[in-house]
């Protein structure tokens, strides 16, 4: 419950920053958020596959998309964060409690245990198992069509923005 | 069994927010992040709804819509940078005709 109120209040309000900024670079860093907070979501919904895949995708290839787009094509002002102590401070505090906390679950954990199976997903059955079989089962054809897609979609994107006439 | 019903909750919200967003702003960039989190409201729902069912096709549709939404993201993008080279602004208030 504590997550649930912790990762849709963070989702919620994250995504209200995104539609209020008039910077857009400030509103992609808060979109980050918002897609961090519902890949917790959607790993509280049992979906563990999707939530990673929502971080890699989104958080990551996406939004990089964007941020490489945002800045070079507008101007923001954003030498002050690198200046500013209380945003060194902050950047310093996160990734130290970062790397805490991973070496912390590595300390915790037992390597010669069993590897996890995870379970609880749909029909108590391991559940990224079964969304590999229904994918390349049952929606082989679209995903195929997908891969096409996308293909095509890279495709386009670099004729329409290649330079013409240079 | 976990109650979905906040789940969905929290999906039809941030689907309200970004339709907020592409309603009241002429930036394109600002337009397409909130389509991205309308897209994710929607899929929010999806996976409540599989949760709901015990089922895994929502979450496969989720992936789907991801798919998608990479593909209509880099052509959004490329014409970003078209209208960004035709007109030097993002205000597309201003951009009303396709020709020069």
């Amino acid at each position: 419950m504590f997550f649930f109120i912790l990762f849709s209040v963070t989702s919620v309000v994250a995504a209200f920053l995104v539609i209020t900024r008039r910077a857009p670079l400030y509103s992609a860093l808060f979109l980050a958020v918002t897609l961090c907070a519902q890949a917790g979501l959607f790993t509280l919904l049992g979906a563990v596959f999707v939530g990673v895949i929502q971080i890699l995708i989104y958080a990551g290839a996406i939004l990089i998309l964007f941020l490489f787009v945002i800045m070079s094509l507008e101007r923001t002002e954003s030498r002050w964060v690198l200046r500013n102590p209380v945003v060194k401070a902050i950047s310093g505090i996160t990734v130290g409690v970062l790397v805490v906390q991973m070496l912390y679950a590595l300390w915790r954990s037992d390597s010669a245990a069993e590897p996890l199976i995870l379970t609880g997903g749909p029909r108590g059955e391991d559940h990224i198992a079964v969304l590999g079989k229904e994918l390349f089962t049952r929606y082989l054809v679209p995903f195929e069509i997908g891969s096409i897609l996308l293909l095509v979609a890279v495709l386009g994107a670099v004729v329409l923005a290649y330079k013409r006439g240079k | 069994m976990i109650n979905v019903g906040p789940f969905i909750a929290v999906g039809i919200i941030l689907f309200g927010v970004g339709l907020a967003g592409v309603l009241f702003w002429h930036n394109i960039l600002i337009m397409l992040m909130s389509i991205e989190i309308m897209l994710n409201g929607i899929n929010l729902i999806f996976v409540a709804y599989a949760a709901y069912w015990q089922q895994v096709s929502g979450q496969i549709f989720v992936l789907f819509v991801m798919l998608v939404t990479a593909a209509e993201v880099a052509i959004a993008l490329a014409i970003t940078i078209l209208i960004f080279r035709h007109k030097g602004n993002l205000d597309l208030s201003l951009f009303d005709r396709l020709r020069k």
